[in-house]
């Protein structure tokens, strides 16, 4: 299999300078300002050379650099814009998976030669610039990790292809800092003096495994330019969803509870709807002066009725401390599941709704620790035994 | 008769309850417990209240012989210890 990564560095802030052209060469830093993180998400090279990292609390990026152009996040439009990008290579190659946001890897045909597939990542990179106006680097290899760590040391617009055969020699003299390993990994590198990727993979196995635990045995492989990784392209899913333009700007979460309740109606009355339930929603609300806020949410169980998603909006909505007043509201159903039958018991409708709820309180309770249940049960063994351990224990609570 | 509780037991999955937790103890002459250290904090014995034999499972591999001991402390605690017979070791447990 031939991957054609295509990446774009620094995505939030290419975005923001397409919008913003003047950012251009200057120092420019995203963050989300109190009541948010307030903290550093991305920042342009010429920020990071002055030192301003991402997850630094903004005012020590602002005392680092002091004319550094601090943005507002805009969640809504990076996501949408790493759906068109998404789209754009979509276009010219049909099978995508969609990596960090502004990367994405796509299978390109296998039998080309070497120009062929230069073409064909450079056909990528345009089809980025037309559809989504940002300029990207492509790298072709024969895993994900090499497609990528080529679109990496890539320029801008431009494309590098390593033949089949050709990895551990294309990776050996990069810095380890390319390996996308755990962060006490890389502190070992440094610990032990591993400067390059070559110098890792030089090492037999043992030792790498030895002393990186159970991340070893990838981290040597990465370094031998051997990726298994498998390829994943993305599966068009069904989605339902609407907009609402607020009849006056608003920070009232009573309104905007009114809104969703409204939207949330509007898409459940639509044909593609009909025998659906919704397993997952995003909500998009577009404040006033260009700003933005996004949540996606997996629901618990499948819902297909007003009241529970309502509730749910309600959960997300009440809490909420926005930047600005919302102009318009977005609701996305996503992940539709078929509709299946709840079976509810006519009589002792009280006792069956309560143990329903705590059912399904244990069933989230074993989700989130990973298959193990953590609620246990008394059960008799041998009561009428004389030693006191064979008497009585606890056994999962089975659902 | 013991009740059927009507549940599959899968005995790989039980955890035993009142299970034994080692215990530090001190002996007289007699081998009677003096003194225990329970939660680290070494308790004289003021009197043994009782004391029982149980010896069982006497066709496995590892029967059980264990000498049993109701003992009051000081702060009028009770707590029941045991000697595993066959070791020498001292065990505390809820009997």
């Amino acid at each position: 299999m031939r991957l054609a990564c295509i990446t774009v560095p620094n995505f939030r802030i290419a975005l923001e300078r397409l919008r913003a052209p003047g950012l251009a060469g200057r120092p420019v830093a995203i963050g989300e300002p109190p009541p948010g993180a307030n903290q550093v998400i991305d920042c342009s090279p010429e920020a990071s050379a002055l030192g301003v990292r991402a997850g630094m609390p903004l005012r020590d990026a602002r005392t680092i650099v002091p004319d550094l152009v601090l943005l507002p996040p805009d969640p809504v439009y990076y996501s949408r814009s790493a759906d068109a990008l998404l789209d754009a290579i979509e276009g010219a190659e049909p099978y995508v998976e969609p990596g960090d946001p502004g990367t994405a890897f796509a299978a390109i045909d296998p039998h080309a030669n070497e120009t062929a597939q230069a073409d064909a990542a450079a056909r990528l990179v345009r089809s980025v610039l037309d559809g989504s106006g940002v300029e990207a680097s492509a790298g072709v290899g024969g895993s994900k990790f090499i497609a990528w760590i080529a679109a990496t040391v890539s320029a801008p617009g431009e494309a590098i292809v390593v033949p089949t055969g050709r990895e551990r020699a294309f990776v050996a003299p990069l810095s380890t800092s390319f390996l996308p390993v755990s962060y006490e990994a890389h502190r070992k590198f440094a610990l032990y003096s591993l400067q390059t990727i070559g110098d890792i993979a030089a090492l037999p196995v043992g030792p790498v495994q030895a002393q990186f635990g159970s991340e070893g045995q990838r981290i040597w492989s990465l370094a031998r330019g051997i990726d298994t990784w498998p390829f994943r392209p993305r599966e068009r899913a069904t989605q339902v969803s609407g907009t609402m333009q607020m009849p006056a700007p608003t920070v009232n979460s009573g309104a905007l509870i009114i809104a969703a309740r409204q939207l949330a109606g509007r898409l459940l009355q639509q044909p593609a709807m009909r025998y659906r339930q919704v397993r997952q929603l995003r909500l998009r609300l577009l404040l006033l002066d260009s700003g933005s806020w996004e949540r996606t949410l997996t629901l618990r169980e499948p819902l297909s009725d007003e009241a529970g998603i309502v509730f749910v909006l309600k959960k997300l909505l009440e809490p909420l401390q926005l930047a600005g007043p919302v102009e318009e509201m977005a609701l996305e159903f996503l992940g539709l599941a078929s509709e299946t039958g709840k079976q509810r018991s006519l009589l002792f409708a009280e006792q069956a709704r309560r143990r329903a709820q705590l059912l399904a309180a244990l069933r989230q309770l074993k989700t989130h620790f990973g298959g193990e249940s953590q609620v246990a049960r008394v059960v008799e063994v041998e009561p009428w035994s004389r030693i006191p351990e064979r008497r009585y224990a606890l056994i999962d609570y089975d659902l | 008769m013991v009740k059927d509780p009507g549940a599959a037991l899968r005995t790989h999955r039980l955890r035993p309850l009142a299970g034994p937790r080692p215990l530090r103890v001190e002996t007289d002459a007699h081998g009677c417990p003096r003194a225990v250290a329970v939660e680290g904090i070494v308790r004289e014995v003021t009197s043994v209240q009782d004391r029982w034999r149980i010896d069982d499972e006497w066709w496995r591999e590892t029967p059980v012989s264990r000498m049993y001991y109701q003992l009051q402390l000081g702060g009028d605690r009770v707590v029941t210890v045991y000697q595993d017979l066959p070791g020498g070791a001292w065990w505390l447990q809820r009997y």
